[in-house]
């Protein structure tokens, strides 16, 4: 049956968090999902095709909450969804509340929440295997006849239950059951009829009632409703007055009619059986054994992202060396788009595929870490250390990937719901030095820093490199939440679920869709930042006659778009001891910042020779200003890896920034973090200049 | 005596939540820590903070800070 | 010339992507959170109260 306008019917899943709810969402939908975002704002959305009995339904996932009460971006995503008020997604026809067995009394309050609404529920009784091992038994059948709503018990982890459920959509669709109504009290039916007549007939019942207990909720504002503060707060006021204390009386209300309606059905567990769940708790979030796991953990995770997927990333590039070489060939003939293919296209695009090993192993991780309800503990271990700069606990894996690789990690701030502490981690993540940075580490430490004062004092600075970043980003964090950032922190209540075994296909899932939109999303724009980087390198063509091609690609280079903007923009770096041939190569290092050290090697002549490497180093170390005083100087080679730790030349990042915060946040940590680099470069170069003095 | 105040193994009974925070109170009672509730806790972090509360069956961890906002008598 | 052409499409066609992406993500539709003034619509599809 579809709905009057001919449109496929709309199923919303909604329900507590690690309910299992996107497991069961999964096998409801197969394959077939499409991953958005709701109506202009950055929280994600997951539809799929839902096949019932001969109706072809869409089912849109909604994000967890455990009310309604739209105190987060979640929970607002959620109310307004069911209100038909979210932007591009119509009033779903159903609802399907997905409710952990083992935690029947909690899970019911948002249901019941929903149930105000109007809309028809169906009821997925899911982890009902969990619940029999705890000794918890549920009689579907007698649930359903006290809540007036069909209740399917369901083990989505194991598909158990679907065909029934299926079952009971559909004829939900059809029979449209409502949920037993809370009987709230006349004399606050009284209010809200006249909190309604005030709005001037617009707001629905449902949606008065929620404002009644919503303190804060901005849709008032929305509406238009202008005279909407006073009115509300005087109906608080009345409320208040008779006894109905609008900030507790929902939650006391509605929990007492669910235990009126669960009165005589066993829904707790058998406690001896229910810590099971819990019992390795005592040992991994102990004092000393807790930390010592975690730390282990984490070097596990950490190093995979380096290492395993080292030999991935280079495979990678060496399948579009090959590639790069069969198009140059075919194209020979015409070298301008040759070029544009080879150093452009094709580089660009390996540029974006290189990232998919290390997205793929974080999100491996992070889906098992979820999904056994680890990253609870790890959280819950490690937020003391985070919250006094207004992040929490959550920001500890994405901070931890970062130092390998800032892409993947800027992904994986999603899990953390305070979109503040979110977007604060996001800001500073790309401080932490990456793996990209190392080349140019190592570059400048090999050749000024080691031969000069040995191997300790390089290993010295190549720790105090990566350490500055981390330094740097306690401070700039502190002042983006405490000045930029004027909203309030949400408070940081976590739920710790029992341990259970991750799905291996809800870990493929997730790895596969990230990666997916990764690729999708940031990777054009990543290539079109290769393409255009490559017309300033292009253009204009330089002829050279009768040198050798490393000293023409030099010429081209020093005379191409890029380089005269190098050249002119020079000045501004002359406080820190960067020649033009310096700034140049800095410039053309945005679409991946270890192309700073093969443009070095270009600006210098350097050719494919097999001692490239001792041969730039020897370059470097002649290099002269024109009046004949030594370019790099280990002030100025520090000044430059100072810069580097600091600033954002990586398109990548930026275009995951772009995507998870918005261009205009994107744009504010390129801004910030180039002048950061910039100062912190002028400062050591300075410090150094001073010294010699 | 509030929730913050109580140690790892104590157990309590909670009588309100006093509403610094309106988002906080509701995120609170919405969990279930309404008058009447039993709790316990049953881990404290590192450092001292934050502490996981063990009620009707389940757990959440929250900031020692937060716990403040919950009157209990210890039981 | 065509060769020429080509390049140009190419290239003109990344810049114009990269300004197209960053136009839209800075006019956000309308419903965005810190929209000012924009109305939320009538709820669509069938009001239902309860009974």
């Amino acid at each position: 049956m579809a709905a009057p306008d001919g449109r496929a019917p709309v199923v919303a899943v909604a329900g507590n968090p690690n309910t299992g709810k996107s497991t069961l969402f999964n096998r409801l939908t197969g394959g077939s999902q499409r991953v958005g975002n709701f109506g202009g704002v950055t929280v994600e959305k997951k539809e799929g095709a839902l096949r019932l009995d001969g109706i072809d339904a869409v089912a849109v996932d909604l994000p967890g909450t455990y009310s309604l009460a739209a105190a987060s971006p979640d929970e607002q995503v959620v109310l307004d969804v069911l209100t038909g008020r979210s932007e591009g997604t119509p009033r779903p026809d159903a609802v399907v509340c997905v409710v952990d067995a083992t935690n029947l009394g909690r899970n019911l309050f948002l249901v019941s929440q929903i149930g105000e609404t109007g809309l028809p529920i169906v009821v997925a009784l899911n982890m009902s295997d969990e619940a029999e091992r705890k000794g918890i038994r549920i009689d579907a059948a007698k649930l359903s006849s006290r809540v007036g709503v069909p209740v399917v018990p369901t083990v989505a982890t194991e598909g158990r239950g679907l065909e029934a459920l299926r079952g009971a959509i559909a004829s939900a669709l059809n029979d449209r059951p409502k949920f037993a109504v809370v009987p709230w009290p006349e004399s606050m039916e009284e209010v809200c009829r006249s909190v309604r007549a005030k709005a001037g007939g617009v707001l629905t019942e449902a949606e008065v009632h929620r404002l009644m207990f919503d303190i804060g909720s901005d849709l008032p504002r929305r509406i238009g409703w202008l005279g909407a503060e006073p009115a509300l707060r005087e109906a608080r006021e009345t409320l208040k007055l008779r006894g109905m204390d609008p900030v507790s009386f929902e939650a006391t209300e509605r929990y007492r009619h669910l235990e009126g309606l669960l009165e005589g059905m066993s829904t707790r567990p058998v406690t001896a059986r229910a810590r099971r769940g819990y019992a390795v708790d005592r040992f991994l979030t102990h004092r000393f054994w807790g930390l010592l796991v975690f730390g282990a953990i984490m070097f596990v995770v950490f190093s995979s992202i380096y290492w395993l997927a080292k030999p991935l990333m280079e495979g990678v590039v060496a399948l579009f060396g090959l590639l790069g070489g069969w198009a140059g060939a075919a194209l020979a003939g015409t070298p301008m788009l040759q070029s544009l293919v080879v150093d452009g296209v094709i580089a660009g695009v390996s540029g974006v595929l290189v990232f998919l090993p290390q997205i793929l192993v974080l999100f491996f991780f992070i889906a098992l870490l979820e999904d056994t309800g680890y990253m609870a503990r790890a959280a819950f271990l490690m937020d003391k250390v985070f919250s006094w700069c207004g992040l929490n606990g959550k920001s500890f894996v994405p901070m931890l990937s970062s130092f390998a690789c800032a892409v993947p990690a800027i992904i994986g701030t999603r899990s953390i719901e305070d979109p503040k502490a979110r977007l604060a981690t996001i800001l500073i993540s790309p401080l932490m030095s990456c793996s990209a940075r190392l080349p140019v580490y190592v570059l400048m430490i090999g050749a000024f820093i080691e031969p000069t004062y040995g191997p300790v004092w390089a290993g010295v600075a190549l720790f105090a490199m990566h350490l500055l970043g981390l330094v740097v980003a306690i401070p700039v964090a502190f002042v983006i939440n405490r000045f930029l950032l004027r909203t309030r922190p949400l408070p940081f209540v976590l739920e710790m679920p029992p341990y259970r075994r991750p799905g291996v296909r809800d870990v493929g899932l997730k790895m596969y869709r990230n990666a997916m939109e990764f690729v999708v999303r940031a990777g054009t724009v990543i290539l079109a930042f290769a393409i255009l980087i490559w017309a300033l390198t292009f253009f204009p063509r330089t002829e050279a006659e009768g040198v050798s091609e490393s000293e023409a690609r030099a010429a081209q280079l020093e005379h191409s778009y890029l380089g005269r903007f190098g050249k002119a923009v020079q000045p501004a770096f002359e406080p820190a001891g960067f020649d033009w041939k310096l700034t140049v190569s800095v410039l053309a290092s945005f679409p991946a910042r270890e192309v700073v050290v093969t443009t070095l090697g270009i600006i210098y002549n350097v050719g494919e020779a097999e001692d490239s490497d001792s041969l730039l180093r020897e370059r470097l170390a002649a290099a002269s200003w024109p009046d004949g005083r030594k370019v790099y100087t280990p002030w100025v080679a520090l000044a430059v890896m100072v810069f580097f730790a600091l600033c954002l030349q990586c398109g990548s990042t930026v275009a995951v920034m772009a995507r998870e915060s918005g261009w205009r946040w994107a744009a504010f940590a390129f801004v910030y973090m180039t002048g950061l680099a910039w100062i912190g470069a002028v400062a050591v170069y300075q410090v150094g200049a001073g010294l010699a003095a | 005596m509030s929730l913050a105040q109580l140690s790892k193994d104590e157990g309590g009974r909670v009588l309100s939540i006093r509403a610094a925070d309106v988002a906080l109170a509701q995120r609170l009672l919405a969990m279930g820590f309404l008058p009447g509730a039993q709790l316990r806790i049953v881990q404290v972090a590192p450092f001292g903070d934050p502490i996981t509360v063990e009620l009707n069956g389940w757990r959440v961890s929250l900031r020692r800070s937060d716990a403040a906002s919950v009157d209990i008598a210890r039981v | 010339m065509l060769e020429g052409a080509i390049v140009a499409v190419v290239v003109a066609g990344a810049a114009f992507y990269l300004g197209w992406t960053f136009w839209r993500s800075v006019h956000p539709k309308a419903g965005a959170s810190g929209c000012a003034g924009c109305h939320a619509k009538r709820p669509v599809g069938r009001v239902e109260d309860t009974p």
